[in-house]
């Protein structure tokens, strides 16, 4: 484990390194993840000026809804920034040089790259959910505790869903949109998964468990989740996780390197 | 005339090599649709009017945002920067083409099948969730929303131009087209129509270019506007689109001119 852990440091220094050669680029896709994050939250914010609520929420709480979506898609895409970059190692069959390497090859397919943009935007993330949790009345220190716990089974989740992309791009190879449909469905947390109608709600919140990842904790936050419900949640993670460790494994002998 | 249909026919040819791929952009695009959709849909379960807009005034705008997108935005021109980048730009230069005409011949083959897409999508779409979606019948707002869609088109055809030519003198193209892909998204109305803003912020999003390529279209769409607004804003977008065009010219020539075909 710890040397894993000593291999990921590695590879994210590098990786770090890599945004110093251009750091005026580096700076405005920084100006630009802000600004993305600054103009829905104006939007949300003058929305419910206007609302009052949304689907039942007030102002503070689905501003929390977007801030747990921003921190666990800043966290995922700074853990799983390697994922995007993984359809070339195929079509290049440069994979083949990854397997032979004496580290696991899913490790390496996962966390080969390390976002410094999306790091640098967790801190101020976390002060500012503290900040909207303190506006909120009610919360308990067991609710943020399980509120934390939520966020690290979002992420167990995530990472299937990563496997799952890096399974398919070694089948396909045709895999430039997957991981953004992945994106795009996730996004649909940005706000509470309560406001789609049916069938849409159960399908994100089952089928591809947006709701359990970025709606479930904040829910259980503010006391709206009931105890059967926090044990599907941990219960599909584990499910997804497995699934998607065996989705590798047969795609990894599926593997053919017919590009080299 | 016969090349530049040529070009159009291999693009359409590109497409179809990469069926998957292709099948999940349009999964992509649905999914981006029903995340606005629901939202706005959930707003006015509790509310009859919001900003002035009923609710088949704005499911309309959202979902026509779709078949919008594919005509103005669907463009390959962010090709050109890498063509610069990587040399490739000389063997385009020599062929008997004119190298803006290729770009817009590849740009054409993506927006008419994004729009062609776009429409069987909506077609399901309404369908399945049978919005109160507004069908405009007013020959006057439907041609007058299909002029303003072609200057929309060219206005984006002319800034993406501007962009990839930064590949001139930069390597780094990706950066300054995410902050506009950005701009895009939310000073264009992509989320929600621009005149919701406060009234002291609308009248400086009236002067800015990215007001022209979705919002001021599908406001025509909707019908509901006076003849002056329809006058100032092609006055506007007209003027736009011509200054641009100057500059594109412009640039190209002078990035012309330092162009080293690195990498060939």
């Amino acid at each position: 484990m710890s040397r894993y852990f000593r291999v990921w440091l590695i590879l994210s220094s590098a990786s770090f390194q890599s945004f110093f050669v251009s750091k005026f680029g580096a700076a405005l896709f920084l100006l630009g993840k802000i600004l993305r994050f600054i103009f829905f939250a104006l939007f949300l914010i003058y929305l419910l000026q206007k609302t009052k609520v949304l689907a039942g929420y007030d102002l503070w709480q689905v501003i929390l809804f977007y801030l747990t979506f921003n921190f666990i898609d800043s966290l995922t895409q700074m853990l799983f920034r390697e994922v995007y970059r993984f359809r070339q190692y195929i079509i290049s069959g440069n994979f083949d040089l990854i397997l032979i390497k004496p580290v696991n090859s899913l490790f390496r397919s996962l966390f080969g790259w390390t976002d410094l943009l999306d790091f640098i935007t967790l801190v101020p993330f976390i002060f500012i959910i503290g900040f909207v949790i303190n506006k909120i009345p009610g919360i308990t220190l067991i609710g943020v505790l399980f509120y934390i716990l939520l966020v690290a089974n979002a992420l167990v989740i995530a990472t299937s869903f990563h496997i799952m992309v890096l399974s398919l791009a070694i089948l396909t190879t045709e895999i430039d949109h997957a991981i953004m449909i992945y994106r795009d469905f996730t996004g649909m947390g940005k706000i509470p998964v309560g406001i789609y109608s049916e069938p849409l709600r159960s399908f994100i919140t089952f089928i591809i468990p947006v709701g359990i990842m970025m709606s479930f904790p904040v829910e259980k936050l503010l006391g709206r989740l009931t105890v059967e419900s926090m044990v599907w949640a941990f219960a599909i993670s584990l499910f997804l996780f497995s699934g998607s460790i065996l989705f590798w494994r047969y795609s990894i002998r599926c593997y053919t390197s017919a590009s080299n | 005339m016969k090349k530049y249909l040529i070009l159009i026919r291999n693009s359409f040819s590109e497409y179809f090599a990469y069926r998957l791929n292709f099948f999940l952009w349009r999964v992509r695009v649905i999914a981006i649709i029903l995340i606005n959709f629901s939202l706005w849909q959930a707003i006015f379960r509790q509310n009859k009017v919001v900003f002035g807009y009923d609710e088949s005034q704005i499911l309309t705008y959202i979902i026509f945002i779709s078949i919008l997108s594919g005509i103005v935005l669907a463009t390959r021109t962010e090709r050109v920067a890498t063509e610069i980048n990587m040399g490739i730009l000389s063997n385009l230069l020599i062929k008997p083409i004119h190298y803006f005409f290729y770009n817009l011949s590849r740009d054409l083959a993506d927006k008419v099948i994004n729009t062609c897409c776009s429409f069987i999508e909506i077609a399901l779409l309404i369908t399945v969730i049978n919005p109160p979606v507004i069908l405009q019948n007013n020959p006057f707002w439907l041609l007058s929303f299909i002029m303003t869609s072609i200057v929309a088109s060219l206005l984006y055809f002319e800034i993406n131009m501007l962009l990839s030519s930064v590949a001139f003198w930069s390597k780094e193209t990706w950066a300054p087209r995410f902050i506009f892909f950005i701009l895009v998204n939310f000073l264009a109305g992509m989320y929600f129509p621009l005149d919701i803003v406060p009234q002291g912020l609308y009248r400086i999003l009236e002067y800015l270019p990215f007001t022209y390529l979705i919002f001021f279209p599908l406001k025509i769409y909707l019908g509901n506007i006076t003849i002056v607004f329809l006058i100032k804003g092609l006055i506007i977008s007209v003027v736009w689109s011509v200054f641009l065009w100057w500059l594109m010219i412009y640039v190209w020539k002078k990035g012309l001119k330092i162009y080293t075909s690195e990498g060939q």
